[in-house]
């Protein structure tokens, strides 16, 4: 009754409703393993990610376990819920997150680890590991910050690093085994130190430098692996792909039918996590995407299809996936989503017989001004093909482009970010020299640029991040530039940056300025409308802890890093060699051309880099 | 081409949906059941989709309608084969082809409400007469202004219809439709700014008829 009254005075309601279509709901009396999948982030956002639907049907295939959905819930939500004291719960069956078996996040981006506490929090779950007793769920973490665990090592039970469509399956069997035994919490934590992947932070003890980098991170229990291998699915067919989706009831930020072409990217490009986490390159077969594309649907009823990838103009059967594509979406009266695609006659075709109303914008990505820098990041896009591209989009009638670019890049100087708005000048150029009976009017170019933040395992490591004032300053230099009403520009906040860059590479020390931080009351920092950065100064502030150390620093090749406790088979070896040919601005090759030895391919018993 | 219109009840959770979801809910479902939908022609097509009347979220009711465009004739399978398409809480519970003569969604113009009110005794005879004054002036918010309005004309009637254990039930026929719209929150919050120890602690709308001029139905 209480939340029924709550639900009728809050914002979109239907955010809190676990009732949609495809939805999952079991019997309780048949389950044994109760999984809660937490979203540290709103419904809308959390729905539309591709993990969760792989790992909530992956999960309820299985007869005795039922994974339930959980959100964060907004801001008014949670003032309400905390009013009348109502716990977090589960969408599907409305249950205290407190009273599962296993609680599970996903962490997709570094703001959103204030969330977790938060969620933890209202769940009345104690956010330290150390302080959750036998009758408290199990807390673990997944997904691509996963990487680096550190900054929640003393939140998380444990972690599964890589991608867990199998290893999931092994962890809930050593759970059920755990489970009959009746034997304490820890015995489960160790059954899993034999599954590959799975990093359990108690088992490893840190040892740190007087100037506070660490000396020494070794496992102190006689089963935890020196270095934790990621995880990672070898054939792409036969792993599991839902051939269902939940249907939300409220539009979801990517409402449509999501297909994954592949994993793992042949670019290379220097400052992309995704692109060095998720090797090997290994794609589904057009036969099997075109299988899945039927079935889902059939059973969504979705009006909409997308395709999804880091890079989907390297699927090598992009044609025949697109045309096969087509003909169902025409069969079935539903639209074709195309990502954005390298611009080229095939791919302006392909629009053409796709977008049948509007020539909206086009997305182009050369991500620094100068060509100087694009080599610097291995972005291998030079300026000539940029603007070949946009002179055929303009000739076949697109005026919209937008570009984007990053700031604060290593090596970057004024001149390379001054170039940005150059690059952006010469797109306009391109439009004015398309003859006006090709082009259409109304010409827009929006000049986006974010802010470099370095991450684990790229070979931009062990770089410094610019300060906000630098940041600040190279935003500014750009507007300065920009001389045409053509163009419109936008950046992103640079505080929020520097925060993303603290986590990004942070250690276990990091753990309490969360804690601080949630109780001083941040919460969806990556919504800008609730970051609240001198709440996180005062917690920095509170703890004694001087985030310059996590992001000002050049580190040095021989600083042990708290993220090398991940194995992620790209090898230390190559990441210096990429950062030192970048430091020259020389490029490396796409995996296509020639293998760069980055260490994937001796990672796996049997080479299946695709 | 042929013209329905679908009646159909809407409960439980599916109450927090809302009017323009529930447009995109039922395309959806009509997909799901292979029932085709007419698709209006032109650059952006759309399936013919009316729902008669908006349902505020938060309000359930047994007596929705919504006209639609089909393909081809409709048979009893497709109705069962649409309501195992839908999500729990909502049902169709009856079918109409729209031949000539038969009321438009546009001769809306009353609906009935049950509310559920959890409120301490009060005495009921101070409701059944709340009408019986000359005027019900209370604070109508529009987009730009708040203004000040008279309600009762679009009072139809208004009365206690039982006691429960933790407050009452009332009975209220409102205007309704695109020339004049009452919602029962309004009439509440008149009640209680009128109505002396009427004080509502929280309510559940429920919507039980929708009708035509002078209270005719519209099926």
């Amino acid at each position: 009754m209480e939340l029924s009254k709550i639900l009728k005075e809050v914002q979109k309601p239907a955010r809190y409703v676990g009732t949609e279509y495809n939805s999952v709901h079991k019997d309780l009396a048949d389950v044994y393993i109760r999984f809660a999948f937490c979203f540290p982030d709103v419904y809308e956002v959390g729905m539309s990610h591709l993990g969760i639907k792989i790992l909530y049907h992956l999960l309820n295939n299985e007869k005795d376990i039922y994974c339930e959905r959980v959100f964060a819930p907004w801001t008014d939500m949670e003032e309400k819920m905390r009013e009348a004291g109502i716990p977090l719960f589960s969408l599907e069956t409305r249950t205290n997150v407190k009273e599962f078996d296993i609680v599970g996040f996903t962490l997709q981006y570094e703001m959103s680890y204030s969330n977790i506490i938060n969620m933890l929090d209202l769940s009345g779950i104690p956010a330290l590991s150390c302080d959750r007793g036998e009758d408290m769920p199990f807390v673990y973490a997944g997904g691509p910050c996963a990487y680096n665990p550190e900054p929640l090592a003393d939140i998380m039970d444990f972690f599964m690093i890589g991608e867990s469509e199998e290893q999931m399956i092994e962890v809930m069997n050593a759970y059920r085994k755990w489970k009959q035994s009746g034997e304490p919490k820890i015995k489960f934590l160790e059954s899993l130190l034999s599954i590959r992947g799975i990093y359990v932070p108690r088992f490893y003890d840190v040892a740190y430098n007087e100037d506070g980098t660490i000396s020494e991170m070794v496992p102190n229990h006689p089963d935890a692996p020196a270095r934790v291998k990621k995880q990672i699915v070898r054939d792409m067919d036969n792993a599991f792909y839902p051939e269902t989706m939940i249907v939300p009831y409220m539009e979801i930020i990517h409402d449509r039918i999501t297909l994954e072409l592949f994993r793992g990217c042949i670019r290379g490009c220097r400052f992309c996590q995704a692109g060095m986490i998720y090797r090997p390159v290994r794609r589904r077969s057009p036969k099997r995407l075109l299988e899945l594309a039927e079935k889902l649907i059939d059973s969504t009823g979705y009006e909409e299809i997308s395709m999804s990838s880091l890079s989907t103009s390297d699927y090598p059967e992009l044609q025949e996936l697109t045309e096969g594509l087509l003909d169902l979406t025409v069969q079935k009266k539903i639209n074709l989503s195309l990502p954005s695609l390298r611009i080229d006659n095939f791919s302006l075709d392909l629009m053409q017989k796709v977008q049948k109303v509007r020539k909206s914008g086009l997305t182009f990505a050369p991500e620094a001004g100068s060509q100087r820098l694009r080599d610097v990041i291995n972005k291998g896009v030079n300026e000539e093909d940029l603007i070949r591209s946009v002179s055929l989009a303009f000739a076949g009638g697109y005026s919209g482009v937008k570009l984007y670019f990053m700031i604060g890049l290593p090596t970057e100087t004024d001149e390379d970010v001054k170039q940005i708005a150059h690059l952006a000048h010469k797109v306009v150029q391109a439009y004015r020299d398309t003859p006006k009976e090709q082009r259409n009017k109304g010409l827009r170019v929006t000049v986006s640029a974010s802010s470099f933040v370095p991450k684990p395992f790229t070979p931009f490591q062990w770089a410094p991040q610019d300060d906000i004032e630098t940041l600040r300053d190279k935003q500014h230099l750009i507007k300065d530039e920009i001389r045409d009403k053509a163009i419109s520009y936008n950046y992103h906040e640079a505080k929020l940056s520097v925060l993303e860059g603290v986590f990004a590479r942070g250690d276990r020390r990091l753990a309490k300025v969360l804690l601080r931080a949630q109780k001083l009351g941040v919460r969806f920092d990556a919504w800008q409308e609730c970051f609240q950065y001198d709440l996180w100064q005062e917690a920095f502030r509170l703890e004694g802890i001087d985030p310059d150390f996590y992001n000002r620093r050049q580190r040095r090749y021989d600083e042990i890093l708290p993220w090398e406790i991940i194995d992620p088979g790209v090898t230390k070896e190559f990441l210096m060699r990429e950062n030192e040919k970048a430091k020259r601005g020389e490029v490396t090759k796409n995996c296509r051309e020639v293998c760069s030895g980055c260490g994937i391919r001796q990672f796996e018993e049997g080479d299946f880099c695709d | 081409m042929i013209k329905y219109r679908f009646s159909y009840a809407k409960y439980g959770e599916a109450k927090y949906v809302s009017h323009l979801d529930l447009i995109r809910l039922f395309s959806r479902s009509f997909k799901r059941a292979h029932i085709p939908l007419t698709y209006s022609e032109g650059f952006n097509p759309h399936p013919k989709l009316a729902i008669g009347l908006p349902l505020s979220v938060g309000v359930t009711s047994e007596c929705e309608c919504m006209d639609a465009e089909i393909d081809r004739p409709l048979t009893k399978e497709d109705i069962d084969a649409l309501n195992r398409s839908l999500p729990l809480g909502i049902h169709i519970n009856g079918l109409l082809e729209l031949i000539p003569g038969v009321k438009k969604l546009s001769d809306i113009r009353w609906a009935e409400y049950r509310i559920t009110v959890v409120c301490d005794p009060v005495d009921t005879k101070k409701i059944d007469t709340f009408t019986d004054r000359s005027s019900v002036i209370v604070e109508k918010k529009t987009k730009r202004k708040t203004e000040d309005t008279d309600i009762l004309p679009d009072i139809h009637a208004l009365s206690v219809s039982g006691v429960t254990d933790d407050g009452l039930m009332l009975s209220m026929i409102l205007s309704a439709g695109s020339s004049a719209n009452l919602k029962p929150d309004l009439v509440l919050s008149a009640m209680e700014q009128y109505i002396d120890g009427f004080c509502p602690k929280d309510y559940d709308v429920h919507r039980v008829k929708i009708l035509s001029e002078n209270g005719t139905p519209l099926l």
